[in-house]
């Protein structure tokens, strides 16, 4: 008897009871989709939480001053506002702690920014309405911005009817605000809240502080009251903004996301130049506007040409591009964005000068941060960090955190809930197998005649045996596929529900994933498959054993 | 061509055992069309299936065609089943799930004849026994009489040397009995030896011989002079 015959005359018989047939491959499929579904799932979380380790993220280590970028909740219990006030973090600290620290291999700053990139249409708007009209503007315009301002300055030119109420629209060019710390795919509805609330105070403060600085510096402002700068060397926008005709003032992109920060930010995040170079420490200590791109954003920015030696207008100052970044996995943990899609700047808390005035960025630093080379350093890194700290400037003063810690009681909790889920896949399997044993057993019962029938007419006690193991593979096999057909469904769905959020675990439950874990996925099903044949073979084997000379006598 | 020497089968029942066959001796030759009589419980399907290796006797030797059956295993004998021995029964013992047509396909499917083939064969087995208006009738929809030709078209799929027939008339009238009986008579003619238990008195004498059993022995066997 052919195995196509056999196979044939299987589905005579599964047709024949087909509501039975129906529930049991249902049954099975679902085990089986149940089961694959997880053990893609198992791996892929094992891959994934395996490559978290080695995310750069998780093997930093963050050093705030209590109370003033995080949230309060986060305070050390014995936080004392008197003397957290006095904490000044920066780069003189990053020095002096990386002395007494030797677990950690790097010391860095590495604040999110952002920049206004070339002249915004809310600054265009300024110019034009003349709130930045400057007297005596030594230096034509030249560019889109230069040519936007001249009119405006024609027209409103000597008219002195901005006084210090500019100051807040002022504020608004320096667009070097935090970023928001947030989880990613929040990132564009908390970027728009952050610039409301805070961020705009931020902004202002800077402003007003900058503006204090330059009168200080400029001798007695004429025409009293008047908070712009004029003469030879006053505070000229213009000027500011055409700076060379080399400079870029306009860009496909409006603000990019900056991470502010430190030569040693580059080896803890694992990042090298692919063309050009990164910038050095003595870039943050001369105050340097170079930049360094992602990859991505590079070729955005400058798609036709080469963008080393790019000069452009960032913010309110005048960056050139020095390198551009090798394209790199790695997602920015705090802005949830793409490395390849920021930008890094020294972080300079040094006074910046153009037509002849500084301007402070009073934004040291407050946060500092460490980073092992091996996570499995991180422990000790973080109570050297500690200790440094709190016999510094007392106990509290600081906070010190680690983002893996988060992670990995984030990681332990979904590992324990995968550990039940699969259980219960498992579990299922295991019903379904039950319950085809059960149906195939009933099948042999009920069948015992025909058993005899066909013995007598010539088939074995093997053929027999084949005959109902046929049957039964049979339904286990098209449980299987339909099975295995659904279970990148369920894999998503137990993606979505047990990922929701877990940003430790981003990357999981996507499609890649499901198809990085095909050999998982075979395999979970070739053991699904296998247990359910198995259950099989003792009811085809009572079948074979069935004494035909009885059974030919039952009616 | 069939010896069966001091055959016995015992059914052990727990409390009592019941002596189905008792020393029986019995040589069957080729082209004899044997009928077996007996009052109920007296051994005679015992003895047919013992006969169509559908069991197997405790002692005893069978041999067939010279060849001690005893020493071979199940696949070899049920290959004879299947190539050389058809069975009819007084119940029919058709596969209720399929067809007519089908039913008469699976000896040949067992024997590995290919697809198109078994079907043409199986219609031809049909038509010999006047069905060629019911092969893909189900055995539910068929008469009794018409069941029983199926049954007989199927045990002679593969060319049989020996029909083993248990009361095939039991479960019909008598004028479809006598078309069943016919058609076996017939199949003697052409050579196909032929055992048929039956508690007929008439039809039992329609053989060439009748083998009377009491109590699991051979009471008598007597020939018809032919
Ligand atoms: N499987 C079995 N277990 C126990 N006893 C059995 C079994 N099969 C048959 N017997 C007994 O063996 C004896 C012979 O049975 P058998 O079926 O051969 O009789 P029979 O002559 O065919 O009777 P009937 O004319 O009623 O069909 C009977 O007493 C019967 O009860
Ligand atoms: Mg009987």
């Amino acid at each position: 008897m052919s195995l196509f015959d056999r196979l044939k005359t299987s589905l005579r018989y599964i047709r024949g009871r087909l509501v039975e047939s129906i529930l049991i491959v249902a049954a099975i499929a679902v085990g089986v989709a149940l089961v694959a579904a997880m053990a893609a799932f198992w791996g892929d979380y094992n891959r994934q939480t395996e490559f978290l380790l080695n995310d750069p993220a998780y093997r930093e280590v963050v050093v705030e001053v209590v109370g003033t970028e995080r949230d309060l909740d986060e305070a050390v219990a014995e936080y004392d506002p008197e003397t957290a006030e006095t904490v000044q973090l920066g780069l003189d600290e990053l020095t002096l702690a990386m002395r007494s620290v030797s677990a950690a291999q790097y010391a860095y700053l590495a604040d999110r920014t952002r920049l206004q990139a070339g002249v915004s249409e809310r600054l265009q708007n300024a110019i034009a309405q003349g709130r930045f009209g400057g007297q005596g503007a030594g230096v034509p315009p030249a560019g889109t911005a230069g040519a936007l301002a001249a009119p405006a300055a024609e027209a409103l030119g000597g008219d002195d009817t901005n006084d210090s109420d500019s100051a807040p629209d002022a504020g608004q060019i320096v667009e070097a605000q935090p970023l928001p710390r947030e989880d990613a795919g929040e990132e564009e509805s908390e970027v728009e809240r952050g610039e409301e609330d805070d961020t705009d105070e931020r902004a202002i403060d800077a402003a007003e502080a900058s503006r204090d600085r330059n009168q200080a510096a400029s001798p007695a402002p004429s025409g009293g009251g008047r908070g712009q700068f004029d003469g030879a060397g006053g505070f000229n926008l213009e000027q500011l903004l055409a700076g060379s005709e080399d400079v870029i003032t306009e860009f496909p992109v409006d603000w990019i996301a900056t991470i502010s920060g430190t030569e040693q930010l580059f080896a803890a995040y694992g990042l090298e130049a692919d063309q050009g170079s990164l910038f050095t420490d003595e870039d943050v200590e001369g105050g340097n506007a170079v930049m360094v791109l992602g990859s991505d954003l590079a070729g955005r920015m400058f798609p036709d040409d080469d963008p080393i030696g790019q000069q452009g207008l960032f913010g309110i100052r005048t960056y050139t591009v020095v390198g551009v970044l090798r394209p790199s996995e790695i997602r920015d943990n705090e802005t949830g964005l793409m490395i390849n899609e920021m930008a890094f700047v020294p972080n300079s808390d040094a006074q910046v000068s153009f037509g002849g005035f500084t301007i402070d960025f009073t934004q040291a630093s407050q946060t500092l941060r460490f980073a092992v080379a091996d996570s499995r350093d991180i422990e000790r890194a973080v109570s050297q960090i500690e200790s440094f700290f709190e016999a510094e400037y007392g106990p509290g003063a600081v906070a010190v955190s680690a983002r893996i810690e988060e992670a990995a009681e984030e990681r332990d909790q979904i590992g324990r809930v995968l550990v039940v889920v699969l259980f219960l896949a498992v579990a299922a399997l295991f019903i379904a197998s039950i319950n085809l044993f059960n149906l195939m057993l009933m099948r042999v019962i009920k069948r015992t005649k025909d058993v005899g029938i066909s013995r007598a007419i010539g088939a074995s006690k093997g053929s027999v045996f084949r005959s109902f193991l046929n049957e039964s593979a049979l339904l286990s096999l098209i449980g299987t596929l339909i099975g295995l057909a659904v279970s990148p469904l369920v894999y998503r769905l137990l993606a979505s529900s047990l990922v929701v959020s877990a940003q430790a675990l981003d990357g999981v439950g996507s499609t890649s994933g499901m198809a990085g874990n095909w050999i998982l996925l075979v395999a979970g099903a070739a053991v699904a498959a296998g247990i359910s044949i198995v259950f099989g073979v003792w009811p085809a084997r009572q079948a074979s054993r069935i004494d035909a000379s009885l059974a030919i006598r039952t009616e | 061509m069939i010896t069966l020497e001091r055959i016995a089968k015992t059914y052990d029942l727990g409390s009592a055992t019941v002596e189905a066959l008792v020393q029986v001796d019995l040589s069957i030759e080729r082209g004899e069309f044997v009928t077996v009589m007996g009052p109920s419980g007296s051994g005679k399907s015992t003895l047919l299936h013992i006969l169509g290796i559908l069991d197997t006797a405790d002692a005893g030797i069978y041999t067939l065609e010279g060849h001690d059956l005893t020493t071979l295993g199940d696949r070899e004998l049920s290959r004879i089943r299947n190539e050389h021995f058809g069975f009819v029964f007084q119940s029919f013992n058709l596969f209720n799930e399929f067809s007519a047509l089908e039913n008469v396909m699976f000896p040949l499917m067992y024997a590995g004849m290919r697809g198109p083939e078994r079907r043409d064969r199986a219609e031809e087995l049909l038509s010999s026994v006047g069905l060629d208006h019911r092969m893909g009738h189900y055995p539910n929809m068929l008469s009794g009489g018409e069941q029983q030709r199926v049954a007989i078209a199927r045990a002679l799929a593969n060319d049989p040397t020996l029909i083993l027939a248990d009361e095939p008339t039991g479960n019909l009238p008598s004028e479809k009995g006598e078309e069943i009986l016919t058609i076996l008579e017939s199949l003697n003619r052409d050579g196909v030896t032929i055992v048929m238990v039956t508690h007929d008195d008439e039809l039992g004498q329609r053989g060439s011989r009748c083998v009377r059993l009491r109590d699991g022995r051979i009471e008598s066997d007597t020939r018809k002079a032919a």
